[in-house]
């Protein structure tokens, strides 16, 4: 086997990997859903309170993209076991027919999980009815902070040990 | 309030080429700068320190890739600017050419490099070209940690002995003329940006802001007259690299920050 060869091959090997790690991730994705209900448990959480603002939030959601914002909701963090939204990392969604946008801001400009990121909310959002394309848009304003994280995701985050 | 600017195109022909400089500069000074912080992650006086340095680098590359992703607005083929080019063709702060040989160097780097760099990005705070303005705030964001880092082991060698000292006087003499020099003269491409607002000061508006930044650490380690008595020299100085010609980092450090040994690697 040649060096190119063998350059070749292990580019490929690369390559199922990855798609073995999507397997892995839908396995974890689970697990951690399990987690966040302990961890819910174990801070206190004021599940009532927590209901109504979301409710509120729930209520304050543009018509049009409602559904695209709670499909999100779905999407957890690659490292933090709470949802992009309850991050605070999706800016706005927009909608031309069946075409979104979606501008999401990652916690750190060097943050190892991006394309992964960018991947599940693409992934997730063409799942829903009447979407046929969806881009990502990276923006940086205003900067992410913790400020923008919803109660209900720093409930979770207290409860696994993260000062937030 | 000055006119914004939202597309690289509306800038006229001289801010245009004065911005695209200013953005690759950045760029590759702190593409240095995180390899410089990455060459201490092992082998930093501390655990932490070492830990430290993998989050400066962190933030310096992905600095960098915000900044060279810019340069796509001025028809700059981004992939060549990011993997292909030769050491000669850098354009960053002569400061990051070499790496430091102790942890003093590594110190005076992170006080002295990342410091003018990040006075350097304060002056775009309220830049005309909006998308250089809107990575400005978490990029600062995120230096305010190595302002942190650096003066905490600043102080610490200006305190704990004579030794410290001296290696960490040694450090910052050995770099400070071609710090004070990246800001550049008030030149041509100085004066565009300005005019332009682009930015809110260049050349020596910098210096005087960077020098007052660190005067208190200057003076908390018997410094404080080393920036003052020093005259920046431009001689064969290029405005548009802000750096001397004929001078150019490492080749070393070059193949290995554009991955040459991994292309062939990469999975997209």
């Amino acid at each position: 086997m040649t060096q190119s060869e063998a350059i070749r091959s292990v580019a490929a090997a690369s390559r199922r990997t990855r798609h073995d790690l999507v397997a892995l991730r839908t396995a974890e994705a689970a697990r951690r859903a399990e987690a966040v209900s302990e961890a819910r448990a174990r801070a206190g959480v004021d599940e009532a309170a927590l209901r109504r603002a979301r409710e509120a939030w729930v209520a304050s959601l543009p018509h049009d993209t409602a559904a695209l914002w709670l499909a999100l909701c779905d999407v957890s963090d690659p490292e933090l076991p709470i949802s992009l939204v309850d991050l605070g990392l999706i800016y706005d969604i927009r909608r031309v027919d069946t075409h979104v946008d979606v501008d999401c801001t990652f916690t750190a400009s060097a943050c190892p999980c991006m394309a992964f990121i960018k991947e599940d909310i693409r992934d997730r959002l063409l799942e829903e009815p009447n979407v046929s394309s969806v881009q990502v848009h990276e923006v940086w304003d205003p900067p992410w902070t913790v400020e923008r994280m919803t109660e209900e995701g720093r409930a979770v985050l207290r409860g696994a040990g993260v000062t937030v | 309030m000055a006119r914004t600017t939202t597309a690289s195109v509306e800038l006229d022909g001289a801010a245009r080429t004065a911005t695209h400089d200013l953005i690759l500069s950045l760029a590759d000074s702190k593409r240095l700068l995180g390899m410089r912080y990455a060459e201490w992650i092992l082998g930093a006086p501390e655990l932490e320190a070492g830990i430290a340095c993998a989050s400066m680098a962190q933030d310096e590359w992905g600095h960098a890739r915000l900044l060279y992703a810019l340069l796509k607005e001025f028809d700059v083929d981004v992939d060549r600017v990011e993997h292909g080019r030769e050491a000669d063709e850098y354009c960053n702060m002569v400061a990051l050419d070499e790496a430091p040989d102790d942890w003093a160097g590594l110190i005076a780097i992170n006080v002295l490099c990342d410091g003018a760099l990040t006075v350097q990005l304060e002056a775009l705070r309220a830049s005309s070209y909006v998308p250089l303005r809107q990575r400005v705030g978490k990029l600062l964001e995120e230096e305010s940690f190595h302002a942190a880092h650096g003066a905490a082991w600043w102080r610490r060698f200006a305190s704990a002995s004579d030794a410290s000292r001296t290696a960490l006087h040694d450090a910052v003499q050995a770099r400070a003329g071609d710090v004070l020099a990246w800001f550049g003269p008030d030149g041509p491409g100085a004066r565009t940006l300005i005019g332009a607002s682009v930015a809110d000061g260049a050349g020596s508006t910098l210096r005087e802001r960077f020098v007052e930044k660190i005067a208190p650490l200057l003076a908390s380690a018997g410094l404080g007259d080393v920036f003052t008595n020093i005259e920046p020299s431009f001689e064969s100085f290029e405005e548009a690299r802000r750096r001397p010609h004929g001078r150019a980092p490492d080749r070393a450090t070059i193949q290995r920050i554009r991955g040459d040994r991994n292309r062939e690697f990469l999975m997209d």
